[in-house]
C-alpha cells in the first residue's frame, strides 16, 4: 500500500511536470510556423502528386515538368524578382496520404499556393483543407467539384471530365457513331463523373449507349468486360480510367475490330509503350498540347514549343499530357502571383479568380463562378499511329477555326 | 516495501521526466509535426492494446476498427449533424467503447488466435460498412471535417493538435496506471494467467475481459477522433489492416503488460519506420532497392528485438536497471 501511494504521488508530480510544460508550450504556440509569404526570400509553392503507387506515371510527368518549368523561370529572373521554390511531396496514389501531405504543407505559412494531386479523388478530398487554410490551390487533376467556384480557394488546372466527355461525343457524332460501349473506373471520381457526363452528352447527340460497366482500378484481368463489349458489337468502346487498367483492357481488346476510345489519362508514352501494338489506332481525347507539333503557327504553338523543346532535349521524347498539365499548373500560379504583385495567399487567390491567360494546354478564363477555365477548344482528338499521337482530320479542321489564342 | 524496490524506482522516474520533457519540447523543435502526431496517436492506441494483450491476455489484430469508429464519429458528427468539435471528440471514445462492448459479447468468447482473427475480421467488416453506406462516407470518404476548436478559438496550426494529443496521452497513461493498480486490475492480471483459476477465485472473467476490451477500444476511438480533426478526411483507406498489425508490433516491441510499453514501442517503431522511409527514398538509390531495404531492415530488426528482448524493451531495461541497482546495493553494504 505504501508503495502504491508513493507511485501515485510520483505520478502526480510527473503529471505536474507535463502540465507545466504543456501550459508553457501553449502560451508559446500562438506564433504560427514558417516565415510569412511576404519578403525577399524565395516564393514557395507546394506540390503533392503520386510519385509512387498505381498512378505514378501521372506524378512522374508532373514532377519533371514542374522542375523544368521552375528552373526556366528562375533562370529568367524568377517571379517578382524572387526565386521560385517548389517542394514536391509524394501522396503514394493514396487519398488519406494526399490529404496528410497537403495539410503538412498548408500548415507552413511560408507557402503561397499549392498544386494538388493529379489523382482526382485525392485532389477533391483536399478541397475543404484549401478552404480552411485559405490556401490557393490548383488541382493537377480534373476536379469537377472545383469547377463552379463554390470553394473560393480551389481551382482546377486541367479540363474537367465533362469537357472531355463533350469533346469526345462531339467527335463521335461527327463520325457517325450510333452505338457506344463505355467502361469506367468505379468508385473513382474521374471514372464516375466521366461516365455520367458521357451518358448525358451521348443522349443529347442521339448515340445509344449499349454497354455501361464499372471496373476495378487495380484489376488485372478484364476478360468478362471485354467479352460483354464484344458481344454487344458497338461502333466504339470508350474507357474512362487511369493507370495500368486501360493498358490491360487495350491488350485484351486487340483484334476485336471494335474501335477503342480513350481519354487524356492515356495521352502518354506510359500508356502507348506498354500497350504496344494493341494501342495502334486507338483514338483518344487529349489536351491540345499533346499534338502540339501539328498545331498551326501562332501564340499557342509558341507556348507549347517553349515547354516541349527543352523537354525533348532533356528526355529524348515528346512530353506526355501530364507534363503539360504540370507546366500549366506552374504557369497559372506564376501568372496569378505576378498579377497580384504579391505572394500573399489571399492576393494570389483573388488574382487567380480574375485570371485570363494562355497556357500550353489552352486559354484559362477563371471567374468567381468558373474555377475550371478550359473549354472543349482545349481538347484535341488524336489517334495512335506508329506509337505516336497523330491529330485526327476532325481536329486538324477544328484547329483552323477554333483554336485557343 | 523494501529498500531495493524504492531505489529502483528512482532511475525510472528520471526516465519518465526525461520522456515528458522530450515530449513537450518536440513540438517546438521538430519540423515534421505530422510524423510526431501520428506517433502520439499510435502511442494512445498501443497503450490500450498493451493493456488488453499484456494484462488481460487477449489479442487484437483489428484495433484499427475502433480507431475507424472514433474517426467516423467525428466525421459524421461534424459534417452531417453540425455538432460542436469538443462534443464529438468526447463522443468518439464513448462510441468506440460502446461498439466494442457490443461486439465484444460474442467476439470475446473466442480465445487466442481465433480472437485475433475475429478482431481482424471486425476491422474488415467496419471498412466494408464504411465504403458501402454513403452515410459513413461511401467510396469517396468524408472530407470537410472542420478544424478542432473550443468556443471561439479554432486550431489553425498543427502544433495545438500535437499538444492536445500529448495531453490526452498523459491522461490515457494516468487512467491505465490507476486501473492496473486497482482491485479490478489485479483480477484482470489473474485472468491473463489462467482464466479457470481466476474464475474459481471469484474474478468475473467475461465482464473483466469485456471492460478491458471496451477500454482499449475507447483509447483507439479517442486517437481516431483526434486523427479525423488533424487529417480532415476519413475513408476506409485511412485504416489499413497493416496499421493494425503495426500496433501489435509496437505493443510487443515496447513490452506487453507495462505502463510505458505502448509509448516506448510506438516511439521506437515509428522512428525506425520514418528513418527507413527517409533512407529508402534517397534519389540516388535504384527504385527497387528502396522498398527492399525498407522492409528487409524493418523485418530484420524486429526479429532481432524479439530474439534478444522477447518480453519487450521496457521489461528488458527494467530488469537491467534492477540488476544494476541490486549489484550497487550489495556493493554499498559490503
Amino acid at each position: 500500500m505504501a508503495r502504491l501511494n508513493e507511485e501515485v504521488t510520483m505520478f502526480k508530480s510527473r503529471l505536474a511536470v507535463i502540465a507545466v510544460a504543456g501550459v508553457l508550450s501553449l502560451s508559446a504556440c500562438s506564433s504560427s510556423s514558417g516565415t510569412p509569404t511576404e519578403g525577399s526570400g524565395p516564393i514557395k509553392i507546394g506540390v503533392v502528386i503520386p510519385l509512387t503507387g498505381f498512378l505514378s506515371p501521372l506524378g512522374a510527368g508532373d514532377k519533371a515538368a514542374i522542375e523544368q518549368e521552375v528552373e526556366a523561370i528562375n533562370k529568367a529572373g524568377g517571379v517578382l524578382g524572387r526565386d521560385l521554390e517548389v517542394t514536391i511531396k509524394d501522396d503514394k496514389s493514396d487519398v488519406p496520404q494526399s490529404v496528410t501531405e497537403y495539410n503538412q504543407l498548408a500548415a507552413d505559412r511560408s507557402y503561397s499556393a499549392i498544386l494538388s494531386s493529379s489523382f482526382v479523388s485525392a485532389s477533391t478530398a483536399v478541397g475543404p483543407s484549401a478552404e480552411s487554410n485559405k490556401l490557393p490551390t490548383v488541382a493537377l487533376g480534373p476536379v469537377s467539384a472545383f469547377a463552379d467556384g463554390s470553394n473560393p480557394y480551389a481551382f482546377t488546372g486541367v479540363a474537367i471530365p465533362e469537357v472531355y466527355a463533350q469533346a469526345m461525343v462531339d467527335y463521335l457524332a461527327d463520325q457517325g457513331y450510333k452505338r457506344l460501349a463505355i467502361a469506367y473506373v468505379g468508385d473513382d471520381l474521374y471514372g464516375e463523373i466521366g461516365n455520367a457526363a458521357t451518358l448525358a452528352a451521348a443522349k443529347e447527340a442521339g448515340i445509344d449507349v449499349v454497354v455501361d460497366e464499372a471496373f476495378d482500378q487495380t484489376g488485372t484481368d478484364f476478360s468478362p468486360l471485354v467479352a460483354k463489349v464484344k458481344a454487344a458489337a458497338p461502333d466504339g468502346f470508350l474507357v474512362w480510367g487511369a493507370g495500368p487498367a486501360p493498358v490491360i483492357i487495350t491488350k485484351q481488346m486487340e483484334g476485336s475490330g471494335i474501335p477503342l476510345l480513350m481519354t487524356g489519362a492515356q495521352a502518354s508514352q506510359l500508356y502507348v509503350e506498354p500497350a504496344g501494338a494493341a494501342a495502334e489506332g486507338v483514338t483518344m481525347t487529349s489536351s491540345i498540347a499533346v499534338p502540339g507539333r501539328e498545331l498551326p503557327a501562332g501564340p499557342l504553338k509558341d507556348l507549347v514549343g517553349a515547354f516541349a523543346d527543352p523537354w525533348v532535349e532533356a528526355n529524348g521524347s515528346y512530353p506526355p499530357q501530364f507534363a503539360f498539365d504540370g507546366a500549366t499548373g506552374v504557369q497559372l500560379l506564376v501568372a496569378a502571383i505576378e498579377k497580384a504583385g504579391s505572394a500573399d495567399r489571399e492576393k494570389v487567390r483573388d488574382a487567380l479568380e480574375d485570371l485570363d491567360v494562355l497556357t500550353p494546354t489552352g486559354r484559362f478564363t477563371f471567374s468567381s463562378d468558373d474555377h475550371a477555365g478550359l473549354d472543349t477548344d482545349a481538347v484535341a482528338i488524336v489517334t495512335i499511329t506508329d506509337g505516336d499521337f497523330k491529330t485526327t482530320e476532325y481536329s486538324l479542321a477544328r484547329f483552323q477555326t477554333d483554336l485557343p489564342s | 516495501m523494501d529498500r531495493v524496490n524504492l531505489r529502483s524506482v528512482n532511475p525510472r522516474n528520471v526516465l519518465v521526466v526525461v520522456a515528458a520533457v522530450a515530449g513537450c519540447v518536440a513540438p517546438f523543435v521538430m519540423g515534421d509535426l505530422t510524423f510526431l502526431m501520428r506517433m502520439l496517436l499510435a502511442a494512445i492506441v498501443v497503450t490500450g492494446l498493451s493493456l488488453l494483450m499484456g494484462y488481460a491476455g487477449q489479442a487484437s489484430l483489428g484495433q484499427g476498427a475502433f480507431v475507424a469508429v472514433g474517426a467516423v464519429t467525428v466525421a459524421v458528427g461534424t459534417t452531417r449533424w453540425g455538432l460542436p468539435p469538443l462534443l464529438v471528440l468526447v463522443a468518439a471514445p464513448l462510441v468506440a467503447g460502446a461498439f466494442a462492448a457490443l461486439v465484444g459479447v460474442p467476439l470475446l468468447r473466442l480465445r487466442g488466435h481465433y480472437l485475433a482473427f475475429g478482431t481482424l475480421a471486425l476491422l474488415l467488416m467496419v471498412q466494408t460498412a464504411m465504403s458501402t453506406f454513403d452515410f459513413l462516407g461511401g467510396a469517396f470518404g468524408i472530407s470537410g471535417i472542420p478544424a478542432f476548436g473550443v468556443g471561439g478559438s479554432v486550431f489553425t496550426d498543427q502544433r495545438p493538435y500535437v499538444l492536445l494529443a500529448l495531453g490526452l496521452l498523459a491522461l490515457v497513461l494516468f487512467v491505465t496506471h490507476r486501473i492496473v493498480d486497482s482491485r479490478f486490475g489485479r483480477g484482470i492480471r489473474a485472468l491473463a494467467g489462467s482464466e479457470t483459476a481466476a474464475e474459481s477465485a471469484g474474478v468475473p472473467v467475461m465482464r473483466g475481459k469485456l471492460v478491458i476490451f471496451a477500454l482499449s477500444a475507447m483509447y483507439a476511438g479517442l486517437a481516431g477522433g483526434l486523427s479525423a480533426f488533424f487529417t480532415p478526411y476519413v475513408s476506409p483507406d485511412s485504416f489499413p489492416a497493416l496499421e493494425s498489425f503495426t500496433y501489435v508490433i509496437m505493443a510487443v516491441v515496447g513490452g506487453l503488460g507495462t505502463l510505458w510499453g505502448g509509448v516506448v514501442g510506438a516511439v521506437l517503431v515509428s522512428t525506425l519506420l520514418q528513418v527507413l522511409n527517409l533512407v529508402s527514398s534517397q534519389p540516388q538509390l535504384p527504385p527497387t532497392l528502396g522498398p527492399i531495404l525498407q522492409y528487409a531492415t524493418y523485418g530484420g530488426l524486429l526479429v532481432l528485438a524479439l530474439l534478444f528482448m522477447p518480453r519487450g524493451v521496457v521489461p528488458a531495461v527494467q530488469s537491467a536497471v534492477t540488476r544494476a541497482d541490486s549489484r550497487r546495493g550489495r556493493a554499498g553494504r559490503t
